[in-house]
């Protein structure tokens, strides 16, 4: 192997599989996720809403791990117990046909909550840090608490996650239907007929427009969300469009979930170092 | 990412001990997991093999299909007496906010327009009318089609009897 080729497989390397750095952002993440996963399913399985004994154990587990998950006990354990757990209604969604479960946005629930728990999001905002601070304490030649910090292979692969969404998306809407507009007026039909916005669909020049938008927006984002200095623009871009995605139409919890996996795409130690200054921390991160 | 300083960058030689596992095995497990989230969904979207875990990023694809843009007119001889909404003829001031796939009255067949208008065929003496008609387009994978169909009534009142005359014979079973 040349010597290029040598650094080059470095560089991947130290990217995504060796990637470790400051636990802040996965342990936000791991909140959000619980939250979100809480709001999605906590009032369709709760224990008064199961007819079974499997929904019972599989509700039993979910709110068992979802909770691990947000108090950060187990973290990793938690994560992919959250994920599994959503996964499987996912695909009992499938099976006996319930409304909204076999849905993309519970797949990319799922997903995330498992590649997270590829992640040490433990380390910070948790049961486990205040666990590992206590034990640090007892060992009195021990100056230093445990840092936050750890492996972050789960969040590249998250991020990739994304960059796929967005492109196998574009992808699907690469055809005359779409690029028309006709679909996306289809969907306005169905979503605005006799509501308030129902005058949109008057404009169909518009939706036209807004539609080839939103192809090459989601072209743009599947490369640009992997490129560090192209972030500038196109994280608030993103955000933007799934911002409209939520106010423009029934997503359930989607877009609040492509949002927060925004977390993976930044660079952990700036994040670590931001929740440093605006907790008036010094400017040196207590991670490295 | 050249010129920046990452967290990575801070760390030579600790990345190989981190997450509890060998470093072949993290790269490997890398590997695989990536390339099953970048080319899973080819499997559905390109080579048309679906599975529910090899998930296709076809979000709001199916939204609007079988969803008809026009007017039902009600016809007495060769009058026009009413012009009706695909939701007036359902009575609905708009769509449900249920999942749009739970829709009973999608009209992804030609048969489907009678049960579209079966509302509309029942009440259709009140507008002083004799007979159902559709003009407009019907919602499809796609894009718009056009859909032009007449004597709803007729089909309907025969889509009515076939129903009752299947479950009589499910009675006898």
């Amino acid at each position: 192997m040349s010597n290029e080729m040598r650094r080059l497989a470095a560089r991947l390397d130290a990217w995504g599989p060796s990637f470790t750095g400051s636990t802040r952002a996965a342990a936000l993440m791991r909140i959000a996720l619980a939250t979100i996963a809480i709001s999605r399913f906590g009032g369709e399985i709760g224990f008064h809403q199961v007819e079974n004994p499997f929904v019972l154990l599989l509700s039993g587990m979910f709110f068992l791990f979802v909770a691990m998950m947000f108090i950060g006990y187990l973290s990793r354990l938690a994560c992919f117990g959250t994920g599994v757990s959503v996964l499987v209604l996912y695909i009992a969604g499938a099976v006996t046909q319930t409304p909204g479960w076999a849905h993309h946005h519970v797949y990319l629930l799922a997903i995330a909550c498992i590649l997270l728990g590829l992640t040490a999001c433990g380390r910070s905002y948790s049961i486990d840090r205040l666990r590992a601070l206590n034990v640090a304490q007892r060992v009195p030649a021990t100056h230093e608490g445990p840092r936050e910090y750890g492996a972050l292979w789960g969040q590249r692969l998250i991020a990739l996650q994304l960059s796929a969404m967005y492109f196998w998306t574009a992808i699907d809407k690469t055809d005359r239907a779409f690029l028309s507009g006709e679909r996306l007026e289809q969907t306005f039909v169905w979503t605005y007929s006799g509501r308030a916005l129902e005058f949109v669909l008057a404009y169909p020049g518009l939706i036209a427009a807004l539609a080839i938008m939103v192809v090459i927006v989601e072209y743009a984002l599947a490369v640009a969300i992997l490129v560090p200095r192209w972030h500038i623009w196109a994280l608030p871009l993103g955000l933007a469009l799934h911002a409209g995605f939520y106010l423009m139409l029934p997503v359930h919890t989607y877009s609040a979930t492509a949002m927060v996996l925004y977390l993976a795409l930044l660079d952990p130690a700036r994040v670590h170092n931001f929740i440093d200054r605006i907790q008036g921390h010094g400017r040196v991160a207590h991670h490295l | 990412m050249r010129g920046e300083t990452t967290s990575a960058d801070d760390i030579d030689g600790t990345a190989s001990r981190l997450g509890g596992l060998p470093v072949l095995a993290r790269r490997f497990g890398f590997g695989l997991i990536a390339l099953f989230i970048l080319l899973a969904p080819a499997a559905g979207q390109v080579f048309g093999v679906h599975h529910l875990l090899l998930r296709e990023w076809v979000m709001y694809s199916g939204v609007g299909v079988g969803i008809p843009q026009g007017e039902f007119l009600i016809w007495r001889d060769d009058t026009v007496v009413a012009r009706l909404s695909p939701l007036d003829a359902l009575d609905l001031p708009a769509y449900p906010r249920v999942i749009h796939y739970t829709f009973e009255h999608r009209i992804l067949s030609n048969e489907d327009f009678a049960g579209f208008a079966t509302r509309l065929c029942a009440e259709r003496d009140t507008y002083g009318g004799d007979r159902v008609s559709f003009e407009g387009v019907i919602g499809t994978r796609e894009g718009w089609q056009a859909a032009s169909q007449d004597n709803l009534c007729e089909r309907s009142l025969r889509r009515a009897a076939a129903s009752r005359s299947g479950e009589e014979m499910r009675g006898v079973e």
